[in-house]
């Protein structure tokens, strides 16, 4: 695994308040909504300012969320392709 | 003198929970208002995925709903009818922060005095009647007052009705359960004093 | 059982000053929305419907110290006081039931006043000590539908005699801070809201004040009754509507249950019609679902934009206008329908006897309203 990815499932975890939960908790290929975490709509919002937040990436299209945030898996691919900082 | 009727309520204030038949639950003082509603939520065993995610005005109305819903009816046509003093002030000083840097969605949305009646209608599955009135200290009259209309109109069954409040720190949290229109008038004069009584 | 009706009223907006001017401004297609100055948090600008801080003291100056009120007091009083030069108010008895979401949420960050103004206990007493009114005002804050539950309250007790006359108040203003929490919702519109259409995505936010003089006499000319008003919840999400409408279908079913009035007996509603892509939707599942798909129907956001807390009570106001005049006001930047059952958007001017109508409203944590408003014919 990853720096990146037990980072972002560190700051999940924290932007989240998902209370209990450690890193290794989360698989990287688990959903991160519906069945899997079990994460909503305001999650998802969080979510995106977590990608400007932390790694300067912008998300125009609130649409585009769906597949960046299935899984720590998609969401580190496109943080790769396309941080900032 | 005639003795008081049985008044089924939730008070939590300084550290401690009460209900009618007593202490429930209790902790030292001078703890973090989040850790003792975080604490107490363990401690009864509540299970609310999104509970660690909540505001404390809907973290401590949740946790007196839930405890109040093992002795009374909550339910479809309970109406819910709460009010405080300082709406949610303490959640809006922590949004007004996190827009310093970036405003924070998911405070944003507990941003309104409201959304608990919202998270106790969520977990209890009701879906009648809400409204949130904001007044400068408790007035079980206004309270009590709107809901035996709606108790008359029949547009709910029973009342679920709430003091809830939070501000620097501090939570004054009282919430009653209002059976029926015969038990509202019964509750008229002594809901202060139960309030006062139970602050200690 | 007592009857309430709508008397007086006032709309304090950047559309102008008092309901007529409102009106006109809205038979004109004019809004209140425009572009505004791009900032470093909006570096496109955005659309909102605000109000100059120098017009407002332009005519507050006439009543009061500009200094001693914040600019949503200001708002306030000056709709309030429309009202009360209208009437024969009795400040003695007469309530005053004020709604806001955020009230005085600008003071926040400022030393302007006392940190208690921020309170909306605070902001609604000072609006009732600058008229003398001696009842405490009652505070309604529940989302965006806390217009239409303030006049429901101000009705309800009106009818069970806890007052005979109240006036309903509501306001609130464009704060960065609401601005800052929708745009991190991304539901805000980048153009004007388009209510209802296809194209839509997202609010336009506006501030705005108004009042109402509830009381139970009935006047010599035609007037609009309230009826009734039924609040729901939607048990499902606090930020989302419910996805098939359920909530507001059930307070409309609950609405027509207790007043005993059939879908066929609505002449016309007004909607929330915020311009999200799912309050609108759910909106249109619930009159579908009610049979009222059929029912002319408009939005009025997008002349004064989302009003928050005071949007249901000026939407109301409009309606009694509407009603009264026979006329149903255009659903301003609808142009192809843009939701997934029919809706019968009004998009021009049109006259039709409207004796009964149903204003609807739904706001974050889940919460819904239906009201009932019917013309009573003149007397003698």
């Amino acid at each position: 695994m990853s720096d990146l990815h037990t980072e972002l499932k560190e700051s999940i975890i924290e932007q989240l308040n998902l209370e209990d939960m450690q890193p290794a908790d989360i698989e990287n290929n688990e959903a991160l909504f519906g069945d899997g975490l079990g994460l909503d709509s305001i999650d998802a919002l969080e979510l995106i300012v977590l990608l400007e937040k932390d790694y300067g990436i912008k998300l125009t299209d609130p649409n585009q969320g769906k597949q960046i945030f299935n899984s720590i898996n998609t969401m580190a691919d496109f943080i790769e392709k396309h941080r900032t900082k | 003198m005639s003795k008081d009727q049985h008044i089924d309520f939730i008070k939590i204030q300084n550290n401690s929970i009460t209900a009618a038949e007593g202490l429930l639950f209790q902790t030292e003082k001078q703890i973090d208002p989040f850790k003792f509603l975080g604490d107490a939520y363990k401690f009864f065993g509540i299970t609310y995925p999104k509970f660690f995610k909540m505001d404390g005005l809907s973290k401590a109305g949740l946790i007196a709903a839930e405890l109040l819903s093992e002795k009374v009816s909550i339910e479809k046509n309970t109406g819910l009818i709460f009010s405080n003093s300082s709406s949610s002030l303490d959640t809006d000083l922590r949004f007004q922060d996190s827009m310093k840097s970036f405003a924070s969605p998911s405070v944003f949305v507990y941003t309104l005095p409201n959304i608990v009646l919202g998270e106790i209608s969520i977990r209890h599955q009701i879906q009648s009647e809400n409204a949130f009135f904001i007044s400068e200290k408790f007035d079980p009259a206004l309270i009590l007052d709107y809901a035996e209309i709606q108790l008359k109109n029949s547009a709910c069954e029973n009342v679920l009705c709430g003091w809830l409040n939070l501000h620097n720190n501090e939570y004054d949290v009282f919430l009653w359960h209002v059976a029926g229109l015969e038990d509202l008038q019964s509750q008229r004069g002594q809901l202060l004093k139960i309030y006062a009584t139970t602050h200690e | 059982m007592r009857q309430v009706f709508l008397k007086s009223d006032s709309i304090i907006s950047p559309m102008g000053f008092g309901s007529g001017t409102n009106l006109q401004q809205i038979r004109l297609q004019q809004s209140a929305l425009k572009l505004q100055k791009p900032t470093s948090k909006y570096p496109s600008g955005y659309y909102a419907g605000i109000l100059d801080n120098d017009i407002i003291d332009h005519s507050f100056s006439l009543i009061g110290n500009c200094k001693n009120y914040s600019k949503l007091e200001k708002m306030l009083i000056l709709a309030i006081n429309d009202v009360v030069i209208k009437e024969s108010i009795d400040f003695e008895h007469t309530a005053l039931v004020i709604a806001t979401t955020k009230g005085n949420i600008d003071l926040l960050n400022s030393d302007a006043f006392t940190k208690e103004r921020v309170e909306l206990w605070k902001m609604a007493q000072v609006v009732a000590d600058f008229f003398e009114f001696q009842q405490k005002p009652i505070v309604v804050s529940n989302a965006c539908i806390s217009g239409g539950l303030a006049i429901k309250t101000a009705a309800d007790f009106i009818k069970y005699g806890k007052f005979d006359s109240a006036i309903v108040a509501a306001g609130d203003l464009v704060s960065d801070f609401v601005l800052s929490g929708f745009q991190s919702f991304q539901a805000m519109s980048e153009l004007a809201c388009k209510p209802f259409d296809a194209r839509r995505n997202g609010i336009s936010l506006g501030e705005a004040a108004a009042a109402v003089y509830l009381d139970t006499k009935p006047s010599e000319d035609t007037e609009i009754e309230f009826i009734h008003a039924v609040t729901t919840n939607d048990a499902n999400h606090i930020s989302g509507p419910s996805r098939d409408g359920e909530g507001l279908y059930q307070a409309i079913s609950r609405l027509k249950l207790f007043t005993g009035i059939s879908s066929e007996e609505i002449d016309f509603i007004s909607a929330h019609g915020t311009a999200t892509v799912y309050n609108d939707e759910m909106e249109a599942l619930a009159f579908s679902r009610s049979q009222l798909d059929h029912v002319p129907l408009h939005s009025l956001k997008g002349y004064l934009g989302h009003t928050l807390g005071a949007s249901a009570l000026i939407e109301s106001i409009m309606l009694k206008h509407g009603m009264l005049n026979n006329e149903m006001l255009i659903s301003k930047n609808f142009e192809n329908l843009g939701t997934s059952v029919p809706l019968n958007i009004t998009t021009e001017v049109s006259q039709k006897e409207l004796g009964t109508a149903l204003k609807t409203a739904s706001g974050f944590g889940g919460c819904n309203i239906a009201m009932l408003f019917e013309k009573t014919e003149a007397h003698e």
